[in-house]
C-alpha cells in the first residue's frame, strides 16, 4: 500500500484549483485602469538583458500588452498594411497564436503614433482589439479563431494624431469610447456576440483618448468617461448620462483613476483657459495665415462640417465660424493644468457638489495618467518632472521633482510590490519607492523607445517597447 | 443564339477595354554602338529616370528601332551615329560642359534629343530631364513631383552652358560633424546626388600623404543616457564605419582604401578628384544649426569648392550654387521656389519660403555675433559658466526666429501627408526646435554661471538642470530627422561636449551644496 503524504496531498490539490496566474491585467493600465498590482517580488534593477524571463520581437506598435488567464495578448503592425495579434505564453513566452489582419489604406497619423496604438481587453473567453479601419474585433482567447466583428465608421482627427482609444470589458459587455474631432460616441456591445446594445453620442467632445472607468458605489455603478470640459457618468445599462460634471480642459488624453468612489483626474491641455480649439486651428491649420479656413485647409474628412458652418457662405470659415464650426457652442473650454478629486455618483450637473478639491498648479501631463497607490497621487510629465499629492486634499508630498530621467512620457506610472515604474520615451524605465517622498530606486535601460505603459501580472513586468516585448522577472 | 454569344463576348471586350489598365509606355533610348562608358551610365541612369516617373518600359539599343513609338537618341554626334544622321548641321556648339534637351521629329516620330559635348555633360542632360519633369535633387534623395508629370517627349528646346566651370565639393575630412563619419556607401549616395547637381570635382579634406592625422579623434560614446541614441542603432560608439574597430596601422590602411574607393566613385561620375587649382574659390559652411544660406547672391564665376559640416539642409543653397553656373541671373530665393514648387504645391512652397527666411536671418546673427558660435570642446560648458556674463540679447532673437522658422516649415508640412516631401520639410521643422532649444541651454548656462559668480548655489544647480534638459530635448528633436553620419555626428558630438558636461557640472554643484 502506497503511503501519501498529507502535506503533499493538500498542497497538491491546492495547486489544482488554484488559478494558474494570481492576478490578471485586462485592459489598458490593468484593472479598471488602476495601473496599480498586487504582484510582488519583482526586481528593481532590470534591463534589456538582465532579468529577462522572455523576450519576444512582435514588431511595430505602442499598445499596451495585456495578460489574462496566463496569456499575454499584444498587438502589432507586421507589414505596411498588415495588423497582427498576438497571444503569448505569459510564463514562458511561447507563442500560442497569431492573427494577421489586412487593414486597407491606412489613414493619416502623427509620429510617434502607431496605428497599431490601441490597447487590447480581455477576459476568460475572448481577447478584444480596436483598429481604426478594422473596427471592434474579438478572437477566441485560446484559438484566435474568429469571434465577432463589428466594424466601426473611420475616426477623423483634425490635427491628425490618430486613433488610439482602447475598448475595457465590464461584466458580460464591451465597452468603447471614441472620442474623435467629429462624431464621437460611448459604445457597449455584448462581449459574446459583438451586438450594440446601446450607443450615446457625445456631441460635445473633442478628439481625447480617455478609457471608460469604472465607479462603484453602495447603491450603484457608473461607468465614467473623461473628455474636453467634463467628466460623465453613465448608465452601464442605457447608455444614458447620469452625471456631469463640468470642470476639465480642452483635450483629454489621460485616463482618470477610481478609488472606493471618487475618481481622479490629472489633466494638461495647451495654453490657457481662453484658449479655445479656433486657436489651435488658426495657428497650425492656416496654412496661409489668413485669419480663416479656406476649404483646402481643412481635412477632406470634415468638408461637410465646413459646408454647415460656413454660414454666409463666403468659402471660409472665419472669426464667429470658426469659434464653433468644430468645438460645440455649449463647451467652449480651453487648456489649463487640473488634477481633480470628484465624488462618483450624483445626478444632473454636480459641478458644484461633487468636486472635492481642484488644484491647477502646472503639474500634469497631456499624456500620462495619474497613478494612485494608497493615499497618494503622482503623476509625471516630461522632462521627467514628477508630483506627488496626497489624496485626501491634493496638497503637495512633493512638487515638480525630477526623476533623473528626461525627455518624453508617454507611457503612464505603474505600481507594485512597493514600487512604482516610469516607462520613458528614451527607454528608461525609472523605479521609484512607493511612498510620500520621492525616492529613485533604479534607473534601467530597456534600449529602445517605450509608449507603451507596461503591465504587471503575477511577479512580473511586461514591457513593450516600439519593437520588442520583455517580460521581467525573477528567474 | 450565335448573335446572342457575339453580344455577349462584345459585352465583355467592352468591358475589357473600360476596365484594364492603363499600357506602360514604351521608350527605346538610342545610344552609339561604341558609346563611352559614361554615356551608357547615362542612358540607364534615364532608363530608370522613366521607369521611375511613369512606369515606362525602357530599351537601351544602338540603333533606331522599328515602330511609332517616340524614342530618345542620346550622346553627341561624335559618339551617337543615329543622333548624327538627324541632326545632321543643326548640331550647336557646345563645350565641353555644355549640355541640352531638343525635341525633334523623324518622319511622323518623335524623338527627343538627350547630350552634351562630352559624356559626362550628357549625362547633365538626363538629370536635366529629370529636373524638367519636375523631380527635385536634394543631397538625401530625390523626390518627385506633387502631381505626375505628362509623359511626353515633346515640347523639349533647353541648352546650359555652365559659366561656373568648377563645381566641387569637399569629402572625407576628420570632422565628426564633417565628412569624418561617412564610409563609402554614404559618400556613393552623395556623389550620386552631387551628379544629378553637376557637380563636377571633388576634393578630399584630409593630407593625401596622411590622411590617419585628421582622424586621431572623431569617435565618440554614444551608449546609454545619449539624447537622441536611437539614430546610432544600439552601436557603442560613433564612428566612420569604414574605419570601426581599427587602430594604428590597420586604420590608416582602411582610410586609404576608402580614399581609393570614393576616388573611383566620383571619377565613374565624370568627376575630378583633387585640388582645384588658383582661383577657385572654397565656401566654408561650419555649424549644427539650420542654414539657408542666400548671402552669396552669386556663384563664385571661377570657381566653388563647398566645404560644409552638416550639410543636411543646404540643399537649396546647393540648388542654387547648381542652377545658378549655367544662369547668372538667377537669384536665390528664385533658386528656392523653382525649387519647391513641384514638389510642393504653392500654397506649402510660400510658408517654406518664408521660414527659410527665418532661418537664414538667424543662421546671419549667429555669424554676425559670434563666428566662434559653432566651437565645441570639453571646456565649453565651464567656459560658458565662468563669462559669468548674462545671456546677450542677440540669442534671444535668434531663438525666436528659429521659433518662426519652425512654424512655418509646420504650417508647409500640413496637407503634405502624403507628399514625398514631407521628410524634408520635417527635417528642417525639427532642426529649428533644436535650435531653439540649444539657444534655450546656453541661456540657462549663463545664468547658472552669474548664480555661482554670486554664490547662489541652488539658482545654479536649478539653472544647470534646466540647460540640461533643453541639450537632451535639443539632442531628441535632431535625433528624430537625423539621417546621415553628420546628424550623427553632431548628435554625438554635442552629448559628449555639453551635455554629458552639464549632468557632471549639475551634480559637482549638488554634492558642493550639501557640504555647505
Amino acid at each position: 500500500m502506497m503511503h501519501r503524504h498529507p502535506l503533499r496531498t493538500a498542497v497538491a490539490l491546492v495547486l489544482l484549483v488554484s488559478p494558474a496566474w494570481a492576478e490578471d491585467w485586462p485592459q489598458f493600465r490593468g484593472v479598471n485602469a488602476s495601473g496599480v498590482s498586487t504582484s510582488h517580488k519583482l526586481p528593481t534593477e532590470f534591463s534589456e538583458s538582465d532579468h529577462v524571463v522572455w523576450q519576444a520581437e512582435p514588431g511595430e506598435g505602442i499598445g499596451s500588452p495585456i495578460i489574462v488567464n496566463g496569456k499575454l495578448f499584444c498587438t502589432a503592425m507586421t507589414g505596411p498594411t498588415t495588423f497582427t495579434v498576438f497571444a503569448y505564453d505569459a510564463a514562458t513566452g511561447k507563442s500560442l497564436w497569431k492573427r494577421d489582419l489586412e487593414t486597407g489604406a491606412l489613414p493619416r497619423i502623427t509620429p510617434p503614433n502607431s496605428h497599431a496604438s490601441s490597447t487590447p481587453a480581455a477576459d476568460a473567453h475572448r481577447v478584444y482589439v480596436y483598429f481604426s479601419t478594422l473596427g471592434l474585433l474579438a478572437f477566441d482567447a485560446a484559438t484566435g479563431k474568429d469571434a465577432w466583428k463589428c466594424p466601426l465608421a473611420k475616426p477623423a482627427y483634425l490635427m491628425d494624431w490618430g486613433a488610439a482609444s482602447s475598448p475595457i470589458v465590464y461584466k458580460d459587455s464591451l465597452l468603447f469610447c471614441m472620442d474623435d474631432d467629429l462624431n464621437p460616441y460611448l459604445l457597449c456591445l455584448d462581449a459574446a456576440t459583438g451586438k450594440a446594445r446601446w450607443k450615446t453620442p457625445r456631441a460635445n467632445m473633442l478628439a481625447g483618448y480617455a478609457v471608460p472607468v469604472i465607479c462603484e458605489m453602495k447603491d450603484r455603478t457608473d461607468i465614467v468617461v473623461a473628455g474636453t470640459g467634463r467628466m460623465i457618468g453613465y448608465d452601464p445599462t442605457t447608455g444614458k448620462e447620469r452625471w456631469n460634471c463640468n470642470t476639465l480642459v480642452r483635450t483629454v488624453m489621460t485616463t482618470p483613476v477610481v478609488k472606493d468612489d471618487i475618481i481622479y483626474v490629472a489633466v494638461q491641455s495647451y495654453g490657457d483657459q481662453s484658449r479655445t480649439l479656433k486657436f489651435a486651428l488658426l495657428e497650425w491649420m492656416d496654412t496661409n495665415q489668413d485669419k480663416k479656413l479656406s476649404r483646402a485647409e481643412v481635412p477632406k474628412e470634415f468638408r461637410d462640417r465646413f459646408e454647415e458652418s460656413d454660414t454666409n457662405k463666403d468659402g471660409f470659415l472665419a472669426d464667429d465660424e470658426l469659434d464653433t464650426a468644430f468645438q460645440s457652442k455649449g463647451n467652449r473650454v480651453g487648456g489649463g493644468n487640473i488634477i481633480q478629486a470628484i465624488r462618483g455618483g450624483g445626478t444632473g450637473d454636480v459641478t458644484k457638489t461633487h468636486l472635492l478639491w481642484n488644484v491647477t498648479r502646472p503639474y500634469p501631463s497631456n499624456l500620462t495618467s495619474p497613478l494612485v497607490s494608497g493615499d497618494r497621487l503622482l503623476v509625471v510629465k516630461a522632462g521627467g518632472l514628477s508630483t506627488s499629492l496626497d489624496i485626501t486634499q491634493g496638497k503637495a508630498n512633493w512638487e515638480l521633482e525630477r526623476i533623473d530621467n528626461f525627455g518624453d512620457y508617454y507611457a503612464s506610472p505603474v505600481a507594485a510590490d512597493g514600487k512604482v515604474f516610469i516607462a520613458g520615451r528614451n527607454g528608461f524605465v525609472v523605479v521609484l519607492q512607493d511612498s510620500a517622498s520621492l525616492e529613485v530606486l533604479a534607473l534601467n535601460d530597456m534600449g529602445g523607445e517605450i509608449l507603451a505603459t507596461p503591465a504587471i501580472a503575477n511577479g512580473k513586468l511586461f514591457i513593450r517597447t516600439r519593437e520588442k516585448l520583455y517580460c521581467i522577472g525573477e528567474k | 443564339m450565335r448573335c446572342l454569344i457575339l453580344a455577349l463576348a462584345g459585352l465583355w471586350l467592352t468591358a475589357m477595354t473600360v476596365t484594364a489598365a492603363p499600357v506602360a509606355p514604351t521608350i527605346p533610348i538610342v545610344i552609339g554602338p561604341d558609346a563611352p562608358k559614361l554615356e551608357r551610365f547615362a542612358a540607364e541612369e534615364l532608363a530608370g529616370q522613366f521607369q521611375r516617373l511613369f512606369q515606362a518600359r525602357t530599351t537601351i539599343t544602338e540603333t533606331v528601332p522599328a515602330g511609332s513609338d517616340p524614342f530618345v537618341l542620346l550622346g553627341s554626334p561624335r559618339t551617337n551615329p543615329a543622333l548624327a544622321k538627324i541632326v545632321g548641321a543643326d548640331w550647336p556648339k557646345l563645350s565641353d560642359q555644355g549640355h541640352l534637351l531638343k525635341s525633334t521629329t523623324r518622319g511622323d516620330r518623335v524623338a527627343l534629343i538627350v547630350g552634351g559635348g562630352s559624356p559626362v555633360a550628357t549625362l547633365w542632360a538626363v538629370y536635366e530631364l529629370d529636373h524638367q519633369f519636375g523631380v527635385r535633387s536634394f543631397l538625401h534623395g530625390d523626390v518627385l513631383p506633387e502631381k505626375p508629370p505628362a509623359c511626353t517627349l515633346t515640347g523639349f528646346d533647353v541648352t546650359l552652358e555652365p559659366r561656373t566651370r568648377i563645381r566641387g565639393w569637399q569629402v572625407l575630412d576628420g570632422s565628426p560633424l564633417g565628412f569624418g563619419g561617412w564610409g563609402l556607401d554614404e559618400h556613393k549616395q552623395l556623389l550620386r546626388q552631387l551628379a544629378k547637381q553637376k557637380f563636377n570635382r571633388i576634393t578630399f579634406g584630409v593630407d593625401p600623404e596622411q590622411p590617419q592625422l585628421a582622424f586621431d579623434s572623431t569617435s565618440f560614446p554614444v551608449t546609454g543616457d545619449t539624447p537622441g541614441r536611437k539614430v546610432f542603432q544600439g552601436a557603442k560608439l560613433f564612428d566612420n564605419p569604414a574605419l570601426a574597430g581599427k587602430t594604428g596601422d590597420a586604420r590608416t590602411q582602411a582610410l586609404r582604401e576608402l580614399m581609393a574607393e570614393i576616388r573611383t566613385a566620383a571619377q565613374a561620375l565624370g568627376m575630378e578628384v583633387g585640388a582645384a587649382g588658383a582661383g577657385v574659390e572654397t565656401i566654408t559652411v561650419r555649424g549644427f544649426l539650420p542654414r539657408i544660406p542666400a548671402g552669396k547672391a552669386e556663384v563664385p564665376a571661377a570657381g566653388f569648392i563647398l566645404a560644409a559640416e552638416v550639410p543636411g539642409d543646404l540643399s537649396p543653397w546647393v540648388d542654387f550654387l547648381a542652377r545658378g553656373s549655367c544662369d547668372p541671373q538667377l537669384t536665390p530665393t528664385a533658386a528656392q521656389e523653382q525649387l519647391l514648387t513641384p514638389i510642393l504645391g504653392t500654397a506649402s512652397t510660400e510658408r517654406v519660403l518664408l521660414g527659410f527666411q527665418k532661418i537664414d536671418a538667424a543662421a546671419r546673427l549667429i555669424a554676425q555675433h559670434d563666428p566662434q558660435f559653432f566651437q565645441l570642446s570639453p571646456a565649453f560648458v565651464a567656459q560658458q559658466m565662468q563669462s559669468a556674463a548674462a545671456p546677450p540679447a542677440w540669442w534671444k532673437q535668434a531663438s525666436q526666429l528659429y521659433t518662426e522658422g519652425m512654424n512655418e516649415m509646420y504650417r508647409g508640412i500640413r496637407g503634405t501627408f502624403h507628399n514625398p516631401a514631407r521628410p524634408t520639410l520635417l527635417y528642417y521643422a525639427k532642426q529649428c526646435e533644436c535650435a531653439v532649444h540649444y539657444f534655450a541651454a546656453l541661456e540657462a548656462i549663463r545664468l547658472a554661471g552669474v548664480a555661482r559668480a554670486h554664490g547662489q548655489n541652488p539658482e545654479a544647480v536649478l539653472q544647470l538642470g534646466k540647460a540640461t534638459e533643453s541639450v537632451y530635448n535639443a539632442l531628441t528633436a535632431y535625433g528624430d530627422v537625423a539621417r546621415d553620419p553628420s546628424d550623427r555626428g553632431a548628435i554625438a558630438v554635442l552629448a559628449a561636449m555639453v551635455y554629458r558636461p552639464l549632468k557632471a557640472e549639475v551634480k559637482a554643484l549638488r554634492k558642493a551644496g550639501r557640504k555647505e
